[in-house]
């Protein structure tokens, strides 16, 4: 799914403004824009594709609720996602145990045109379990960062107002997630 | 791994991870009609804040104050008189429990007072809007009683919710708002009269927070957590306190 901001539409302040004023077609084109990294910002709270779904309507119904309150000249994109995000936690249950991520079955990376060995599929297929395990060991302040940048593509300025937090403490809590993460991929390189 | 670029390698996995099948939302929106209904409520909460306004507006001494109104994220300040306010009552903010039970509860890092001894209690209240938690601590010499409760300063922490409003509070006419600063980040500073919190727990539904004391108060918001802390403290004690707060 490509997630990237390309396809939105140039007008979207022009939607906005009409969703704004209770236009629910202009409303629907910004959500046809940002539904896909929605979902999946549900679904790194909830790590459950059903529930995913439903705290990500729930949340699109609000957001659009919450129009009247945007800021203008703002960023919808993670406005919205705060919005999604806030709902998926407000949703999950504090003590439950999240899921793991998993890894498609079909996910092994192609280098170049060359098919790769069978050996190099393993070894990388392994380096890519680890890789996405050692994010997941992160303290959640710092997977959540990780999480945002690198897995949802957000730029640092859009995990910051995402998140809520300072786009410093996005930047000081990415490098010091990026370099245990290096860390940890030594560790195991060594072993 | 090599020697890794860890910043691509994390770019290269976000496509492996197996994700949910897209949904297309927007179908969903159009068949099912939410949006137009959500606009129906909407409407209602306007007329309903309007007749709230004409109520405050017919008390004298509230129109000057009703033209103020300050927002923290999850609380709502108005001015005006309270329809009425409940007399004290016994704190009871939710569920006691441990320290390890609210700490499991929530999805933040629940921060504590360095200048303080840990809290005597620890509540939870669960309502359909979030968890909150209250952390207590007693009476003492430090910490002038407040209201009768036997509660020498109360700190809440919830995350706030930029959708709803996980407050209401109506501030009589008797009570002060200044706006201050905790850490560098704005804050709000009421004193005076008593108060009254009003949870929201729905688009229009609302009931009262049996947590009330009848202290002074300062909110604020960081990392999206918002705190209040009440107690007969002064603002430059409440403010030592609240800049002390750490993991």
């Amino acid at each position: 799914m490509n997630l990237s901001v390309e396809g939105r539409p140039l007008d979207e302040s022009r939607l906005l403004e009409q969703a704004r004023n209770g236009d629910v077609s202009a409303y629907t084109e910004l959500v046809r824009a940002h539904q896909g990294v929605a979902l999946r910002v549900a679904y790194l709270v909830l790590r459950d594709a059903a529930e995913a779904e439903d705290a990500t309507q729930v949340a699109l119904v609000k957001a659009f609720r919450a129009l009247d309150r945007f800021r203008s000249g703002a960023e919808f994109r993670p406005w919205l996602l705060r919005i999604v995000r806030n709902e998926a936690l407000n949703s999950r249950r504090g003590a439950d145990r999240r899921a793991g991520l998993a890894l498609r079955a079909a996910s092994d990376p192609v280098l170049g045109d060359a098919a790769p060995s069978p050996e190099t599929v393993v070894v990388q297929r392994d380096e890519r379990r680890q890789l996405l395990e050692a994010v997941e060991g992160l303290p959640e302040r710092l997977r959540d960062v990780i999480e945002f940048r690198y897995f949802l593509g957000l730029s640092e300025a859009e995990t910051a107002q995402a998140l809520g937090v300072a786009a410093g403490t996005v930047k000081s809590r990415s490098a010091r997630a990026i370099e245990r993460l290096r860390l940890s991929a030594r560790i195991l390189s060594d072993e | 791994m090599n020697e890794p670029n860890v910043e691509a390698a994390l770019r290269d996995l976000a496509e492996g991870i197996d994700w949910p099948s897209p949904v297309d939302f927007t179908l969903r929106l159009q068949d099912e009609g939410p949006l137009r209904k959500a606009s129906r409520p909407r409407l209602a909460w306007a007329v309903a804040v309007l007749a709230l306004v004409l109520v405050v507006l017919s008390v004298p001494s509230a129109r000057q104050a009703v033209a103020n109104l300050l927002d923290v994220a999850g609380i709502r300040i108005e001015f005006g008189n309270p329809p009425s306010l409940p007399p004290p009552r016994e704190l009871a903010p939710g569920q006691l429990v441990d320290q390890a039970a609210a700490d499991a509860a929530v999805d933040f890092p629940i921060l504590k007072p360095d200048v303080l001894e840990p809290p005597g209690s620890v509540y939870l209240l669960r309502a359909d809007v979030g968890t909150q938690v209250f952390l207590a601590w007693a009476a003492s010499d430090q910490l002038p009683e407040v209201g009768g409760s036997g509660i020498g300063l109360l700190l809440a922490e919830f995350r706030a919710d930029l959708d709803e409003e996980f407050f209401t509070k109506i501030v009589s006419g008797g009570t002060t708002v200044d706006r201050v600063m905790v850490d560098g980040v704005p804050a709000f500073w009421l004193s005076g009269a008593p108060h009254v919190f009003m949870f929201q727990t729905g688009p229009r539904e609302h009931t009262e927070d049996g947590t009330r004391l009848t202290g002074n108060v300062l909110i604020w918001e960081a990392d999206g957590i918002t705190y209040r802390l009440e107690s007969n403290l002064s603002l430059d004690e409440s403010l030592r306190i609240a800049g002390s707060l750490a993991p």
